[in-house]
């Protein structure tokens, strides 16, 4: 029934139009061609169900004229043009910010094997998102080190320390919380690291985490 | 309505003073400047047709091909 | 009253034509075109209402819009065509007129080639059976 009332409503209201337009046109040279396109048009639509019920692919969309689907297929382009521009800024914005979180690592690695007597394995630097411009701001600082002396004494170990890096995931735990004996020396380590980056680089003492790797007792 | 009705006016005062100049020209004896004037009211008038013209045409478009 | 502002430009830019064109037929020419365009473009906007309610009401009614679409460009194609042919057959170009009414009549055929080449098939598909 609901089919009927649409494909009735169809006709209906094909041929308003079609008696509309007729009204509508200018001169009688066209008014020929024009009846002869309505008269089609009607046809199609009282025999849309038929078509329906032969062609089960059939789309009218297929048949639109090359302007429509040209347009329709711009239109398309334009959203996904307008995706991907996004997602390229997102792109090209996070790779910034990992190129400058890089560098400023390296800087920071460098400068504290030149202030103190020690190695840094690892050193990462958390640039605070949604900054485009002006200068980054520092969101947080790992920091994973062997003093100077021990690492002479363990250089079996070193490659391991380089590949497995010590920071990812569980170093935020392991910082929280000491670690089960932490030693004076290395919280003397710690605490001169510590300083050393907050006066460099102003930042508050819970944005620097430092790990103080040693030999034998690695993890 | 009242859709740059004046500018038919205008149309006609120019077409108007210019045939008057090209006349009293062609009686001074001075033919080129006669036609010279005919060629450049005519390009007046006919810019002003064009302005309107494409103006039609984008009626039309908007009207009936793209019924936006 | 709509219809007397039409019929009063039209009888002005008249007068004003067969003045002019004693000394300048070509400004008479422009004029005539200039008085065409304005007067549809003073009309147009009703048909544009016209136009809006119609393809409300097939909206509403579910029609499917490549229909409308197609009447649509027919109405506009046979428009243009017209105005065209008019103004240059006042022109005195009768043959290029008739050029542009067959341009408008082939274009307004092709809109329906898609639809005649539809039926044909499926009325192939049918006959086997």
């Amino acid at each position: 029934m609901e089919l009927l009332s649409g494909w009735l409503k169809q006709i209906v209201i094909l041929v308003l139009v079609a008696t509309f337009i007729d009204l509508l046109l200018p001169n009688n040279s066209m008014e020929r061609y024009v009846k002869l396109v309505m008269g089609l048009l009607i046809i199609m639509a009282i025999l849309s169900p038929l078509f329906q019920l032969v062609r089960q692919d059939l789309n009218l969309t297929n048949l639109a004229f090359e302007q429509a689907g040209n347009e329709e297929s711009r239109l398309a382009s334009l959203s996904a043009i307008r995706q991907n521009s996004e997602k390229l800024k997102n792109q090209r914005e996070r790779m910034v910010r990992e190129e400058a979180e890089k560098r400023m690592a390296r800087m920071i690695g460098s400068k504290l094997e030149a202030a103190f007597d020690l190695e840094v394995v690892q050193a990462r630097v958390k640039i605070q998102k949604g900054q485009t411009k002006g200068s980054p701001e520092i969101d947080e600082v790992f920091l994973t080190v062997i003093p100077e002396g021990e690492k002479k004494d363990t250089p079996a170990i070193q490659p391991v320390d380089e590949v497995d890096p010590v920071t990812i995931g569980g170093s935020r735990k392991q910082n929280g919380q000491p670690r089960d004996k932490p030693s004076a020396e290395e919280k003397a380590w710690r605490k001169k690291i510590t300083r050393f980056l907050r006066n460099a680089l102003q930042l508050k003492d819970e944005q620097i985490k430092v790990e103080i790797l040693e030999g034998d007792r690695g993890r | 309505m009242p859709y740059n009705v004046d500018a038919i006016f205008q149309i006609a005062g120019i077409g108007i003073i210019v045939a008057m100049i090209h006349t009293v020209l062609k009686q001074m004896g001075k033919e080129e400047y006669a036609h010279w004037v005919t060629l450049i009211g005519f390009i007046v008038v006919l810019f002003m047709v064009v302005v309107l013209v494409e103006d039609l045409f984008q009626t039309i478009k908007n009207v009936f091909l793209f019924h936006s | 009253m709509e219809i007397i502002q039409v019929v009063g430009l039209g009888l002005v830019a008249t007068f004003l034509i067969l003045v002019i064109k004693e000394q300048k037929p070509v400004f008479a020419f422009l004029l005539a075109t200039f008085t065409g365009v304005v007067i549809f473009l003073s009309l147009v906007g009703k048909i544009a209402d016209v136009i809006g309610i119609l393809t409300k009401l097939a909206e509403k009614a579910r029609v499917n819009s490549i229909f409308l679409e197609t009447v649509l460009k027919i109405i506009g194609i046979a428009y243009i065509a017209e105005f065209g042919a008019q103004v240059t057959r006042d022109a005195g170009q009768g043959s290029i007129a008739s050029k542009i009414e067959l341009a408008g009549k082939i274009l307004i055929m092709v809109m329906a080639i898609p639809i005649i080449t539809m039926m044909i098939e499926t009325v192939v598909q049918i006959l086997p059976t």
